[in-house]
């Protein structure tokens, strides 16, 4: 029989629209989570919503675009009207950006680093006191092996997965003693549609992917499954003593 | 338990052990089919009695860790009751408060009893163990147990540190090397964790403060929750971890 682990938690996720971050969505669903989808696209967020109550799972949207200030603010206030509580953050929401620090324009930069750190920031700020009071909390950061080591044409991206990395340490330093546990996974090139889009761009779509595949050891990129895995465990109770941790999901890509 | 494990042909080291004896206990309850090994064959026999009265089928084998052929015994017993190898968890290793130290007091041959436990014992065990994993690769796996002073050495304890840091290129290089034939290699790193050892220092105020004041969570792990890791990254739940050093310690900052 297959064990619940997150039964009657409460959690967010951001971009639960469509890849790592949809996948995530099902499986804290599949798990027994209550789950909360948040995303831009009204669309893409309900269709994961549908998906998860068409199995029997509990979920719900709330339509939030976490450039804004505000949006990060209701989304935890709304998710605690509704449910009580809430026990998981999940931050996956990003973008990516494929340029050079020269070509990056300061409203490419700002647009990615107020994704990608700043809306990260933003519902920590909120969600933690909530957390604190009840003394308990998982939050889980989707950082990236750009946290650890630069790519080609991606600065700001670089710098925005080091800042989120970072942050996760700083977090989990500081509201261990609350009972609050903050992790990040730092996933390899996944397939998502993103990544398809990216390999369509290129005069050889086929040979890109096949690039993509060859950097990792396992000579293959990650499916958005294997990231939701590590979510789910380092969202649970089995990862009762792991904080200010990282989980590299990479096929090896870093030992190279 | 949910059961991640079923049929995993798993062999334990230095699993009579606080932590290596939890790995194997978590194991067998998630229905793998687990190998033993340690310096005492009582505490080894007692050990699969418990497994099996867990449910699950274990066998043991008594064996040194420095010696390559009690190790491949060892592997060979394993892999003739099981069929096969999936999962080797490289758990045996030494710490030697009283003898380890800086130069100015670290003797050449404590230095070798700390590298042939800690390191070179984790070679011997993936030399006569890796044609087993490839065979039932993929989705064979290595696992290695360092310490946060794999990465952040130790003030105190200089052969143990290079004894465990070594096993960061030696992880990475495994990965690197069966990554594409589809065996996994991965470095679980834990912090402080109530076993015999650290329960001396735990029980001492003097000795603990500095522990607890260093560890985020201000307390030390129990050796379930580094199983609960063990076990998560034996199963197919991990099937895209390779090459990573896992850490788990309660956030310690060193």
């Amino acid at each position: 029989m297959r064990v619940k682990r997150l039964s009657r938690k409460i959690a967010i996720v951001t971009g639960a629209g469509r890849g790592i971050g949809r996948a995530i969505a099902e499986r804290f669903a599949d798990e027994g989570a209550t789950v909360v989808a948040a995303n831009r696209n009204e669309q893409e967020g309900n269709a994961v919503v549908t998906h998860i109550t068409d199995r029997g799972g509990e979920a719900s949207f709330v339509r939030t675009d976490i450039r804004v200030p505000k949006d990060c603010e209701r989304l935890i206030a709304e998710t605690v009207e509704r449910y009580g509580c809430l026990d998981i953050l999940c931050n996956n929401a990003g973008v990516g950006l494929l340029r050079t620090v020269v070509e990056t324009s300061l409203e490419d930069y700002a647009y990615l680093m107020d994704t990608n750190v700043r809306g990260a920031f933003l519902l920590c700020k909120h969600a933690i006191p909530g957390m604190s009071d009840r003394g308990a909390g998982s939050i889980v950061n989707l950082a990236s092996v750009a946290s650890y080591v630069g790519f080609e044409r991606d600065a700001a991206y670089c710098a925005s997965k080091g800042a989120l990395l970072m942050l996760t340490r700083q977090l989990a330093l500081e509201y261990a003693p609350a009972g609050i546990r903050v992790n990040a996974i730092c996933p390899g090139f996944v397939d998502t549609p993103e990544l398809r889009h990216y390999c369509e761009q290129q005069t050889d779509p086929e040979a890109a992917m096949a690039a993509c595949n060859a950097a990792h050891p396992m000579g293959r990129v990650g499916r958005p499954e294997e990231i939701a895995a590590a979510a789910a465990f380092l969202a649970s109770d089995e990862s009762s003593f792991v904080t200010g941790a990282s989980i590299v999901v990479d096929g090896g890509l870093l030992t190279r | 338990m949910s059961a991640r494990l079923r049929g995993r042909r798993c062999l334990v080291t230095g699993a009579t052990g606080g932590q290596g004896a939890a790995v194997s206990r978590r194991f067998a309850s998630e229905g793998a089919r687990v190998a033993v090994t340690d310096l005492s064959q009582q505490d080894v026999d007692a050990l699969v009695l418990e497994l099996q009265a867990l449910g699950g089928e274990a066998v043991g084998l008594r064996a040194d860790c420095r010696d390559e052929e009690e190790v491949a015994a060892v592997v060979e017993l394993a892999t003739s009751a099981f069929g096969g190898l999936d999962v080797l968890y490289n758990n045996a290793g030494v710490l030697l408060p009283d003898q380890d130290g800086p130069v100015e007091t670290l003797e050449r041959s404590v230095w070798d009893e700390v590298l042939a436990v800690n390191t070179t014992s984790v070679f011997l065990f993936c030399k006569h163990a890796v044609k087993h994993l490839l065979a039932s690769a993929p989705g064979s796996v290595i696992l290695n147990v360092g310490s946060v002073a794999s990465y952040a050495g130790d003030a105190e304890y200089h052969a143990y540190a290079a004894s465990k840091s070594a096993l960061i290129g030696y992880t990475a290089s495994l990965a690197q090397r069966y990554g594409p034939a589809g065996l996994r290699a991965n470095l679980i790193c834990p912090g402080f964790v109530e076993t015999a050892m650290v329960s001396q220092w735990i029980d001492d105020v003097h000795a603990s403060a500095p522990i607890l004041n260093a560890t985020a969570l201000r307390r030390i792990g129990q050796p379930e929750e580094i199983a609960a890791y063990a076990a998560f990254l034996a199963s197919a739940e991990a099937s895209f971890v390779t090459g990573s050093v896992v850490t788990v310690h309660g956030g310690l900052v060193k």
